[in-house]
């Protein structure tokens, strides 16, 4: 986080004994923006289920600047590898409310359920085995006009 | 000049302020698809299941392979039928009392019930002929079984009587259930055995009349059923099977066969859990409904009693009026087919009858063999005679010359 703090000098001008006269003074300050974001942990799914939990992306105690926002990521291919044979795997899409997600802005404290679905189709084909899928989540924090 | 610089210094800071922060990491989801799984059958009351030809009853588990089969087969109770065989993956494959659950995906549970079978009362009457005198005897029907029940001392009056009848004749035939197996009173047995005994009586026999066949219990057939009976009843059953249900070794004798029209019957005789099959030098002859087939030669309609180790025995038999009636003198299975079998012999066929059976197919190469035989003697003879000729030429044209 950047803190800066600007603070400008001025001078007032003197004028001579008799007279009256005054000035502006300006104060200024910078709050810094603050705010954390939380992802899934790497986690077990389990078989024959077509919407498992895998966890939240959760903002807690977001304080940004007005027109900031936070944007989170999730980048997969969207499939299961077999760890014996990376040919072998089952297809899988990562969702939030029922749509899939692959990113969201936040602006405020917030909270996204995230599941990972798998058709009937895919688990009733699928071979014996374990598998392994990876989900990248990144988390950026810009303004609305840079 | 202070505040220009000051206004440039606000941009500049603006300007860092806009550059963005980031963060992030990579999660990994992991599963593993089992080998296995776990097959739940829940057997309702009224029967048991079969799993592998093992019964079982109550709740069993079996493990099964991912994408293997699964097959299940339910044994009604004696007085019940197979109401439903359900499984919560739905995908069962039915066919009667087996279901098979092709493909092994999940974990899932089989349900099969069963439910009474139908019941109904039927009163049934012993007529016997003559004096006209008939007694009436109630025939509990509970699916394809009629449990006969009489009052033992109508059934005295009756057979004391002079009847002038052959036989007293129990009949299950008018039932609306197609009925193959009668429950008798082992009374019924011993009363007219007894009076088969008494040639004054004119009684000769036991029939049971069933809805598609007959089967009439000579004298010493009755004695000798009396005589190992164990229970109160005794109970006759007589039906056409499909030929799976006989033994390996006794299919394979008849899917050896090649005759198209093959009827496989089996009759069976018990008191409890005594199977009667020795009738002590007694006979029963059985009589049931043969269709010939469109062409069929009705003269070579035979009829084989089927050991459980496969051989075949033909035994006599007789087609008329549509009926079939051979006489058994042991209850087992029995097939009625027409035709000329393999390792059996063809009644009509001299050469099988000369070679005593069993080598069918030297019905044809003996023939051959008579006629190559035959063919050869005269080319044998041709040639001789030929020789002989030639000789008597030479010899007068020696002399002459």
């Amino acid at each position: 986080m950047l803190v800066l703090i600007i603070a400008s000098a001025m001078s007032l001008p003197a004028f001579a004994a008799g007279n009256s006269s005054g000035g502006i003074t300006t104060i200024t300050t910078s709050i810094e923006a603050t705010y954390t974001v939380t992802i899934p942990e790497s986690t077990p799914i389990t078989f024959n289920v077509l919407s498992n939990p895998i966890g939240n992306i959760a903002v807690t105690a977001a304080r940004l600047a007005p027109g900031e926002k936070i944007t989170v990521t999730a980048v997969t291919d969207g499939m299961l590898k077999n760890d014996d044979n990376q040919t072998v795997t089952i297809a899988y899409t990562l969702k939030s409310g029922g749509a899939a997600f692959s990113s969201s802005d936040f602006t405020s404290i917030a909270t996204k359920a995230l599941t990972v679905d798998i058709t009937q189709e895919a688990w009733d084909n699928a071979p014996a085995g374990d598998y392994t899928g990876t989900i990248t989540f990144t988390v950026s924090y810009s303004g609305s006009n840079p | 000049m202070k505040k220009a610089f000051s206004a440039v210094l606000l941009i500049l800071l603006l300007l860092l302020l806009t550059i963005s922060s980031s963060a992030g990491g990579s999660v990994n989801i992991t599963v593993t698809v089992p080998s296995e799984h776990t097959v739940t059958v829940e057997c309702g009351t009224g029967g048991r299941i079969t799993v592998s030809g093992t019964e079982y009853s109550g709740t069993n588990a079996f493990t099964a392979a991912r994408f293997g089969s699964f097959t299940v087969t339910a044994v009604p109770s004696d007085g019940y039928v197979t109401d439903a065989i359900t499984c919560d993956s739905g995908r069962l494959t039915l066919s009667e009392n087996n279901a098979v659950l092709d493909r092994v995906l999940a974990d899932v549970q089989i349900n099969v019930t069963f439910k009474t079978a139908s019941s109904t009362t039927e009163n049934v009457s012993i007529p016997v002929t003559g004096k006209e005198k008939t007694i009436s005897a109630k025939a509990v029907v509970n699916g394809d079984t009629a449990k006969v029940s009489v009052d033992e001392n109508e059934l005295e009056q009756l057979l004391s009587a002079d009847t002038g009848a052959e036989n007293v004749t129990v009949d299950i035939s008018q039932t609306e259930a197609d009925v193959n197996t009668v429950i008798i009173p082992i009374s019924i047995i011993e009363a007219v055995a007894l009076h088969t005994d008494d040639e004054e009586n004119g009684t000769i026999g036991l029939e049971v009349l069933f809805p598609e066949s007959a089967v009439i219990f000579d004298a010493a057939a009755l004695n000798a059923i009396s005589a190992q009976a164990t229970e109160d009843d005794v109970t006759l059953r007589i039906e056409k099977i499909d030929r799976s249900k006989l033994t390996d070794t006794q299919q394979a004798a008849v899917d050896a066969d090649p005759s198209d029209n093959i009827i496989v019957l089996s009759i069976a005789l018990s008191s409890g859990d005594t199977v009667i099959s020795d009738f002590n030098g007694g006979s029963a002859e059985i009589k049931l409904p043969y269709t010939p087939a469109p062409g069929e030669d009705i003269s070579t309609i035979s009829v084989w009693y089927v050991s459980a180790g496969g051989s075949m025995e033909q035994v006599q038999c007789s087609y008329k009026d549509g009926f079939v009636t051979f006489t058994a003198l042991h209850f087992s299975n029995y097939i009625v087919k027409s035709g000329i079998i393999s390792g059996g012999i063809n009644p009509h066929c001299f050469i099988c009858r000369w070679c005593g059976g069993n080598i069918a197919p030297w019905c044809i190469i003996i023939p051959v063999l008579f006629v190559l035989l035959a063919a050869g003697i005269v080319i044998i003879i041709f040639i001789f005679i030929k020789k002989r000729k030639n000789k008597n030429f030479y010899s007068e044209w020696r002399i002459v010359k």
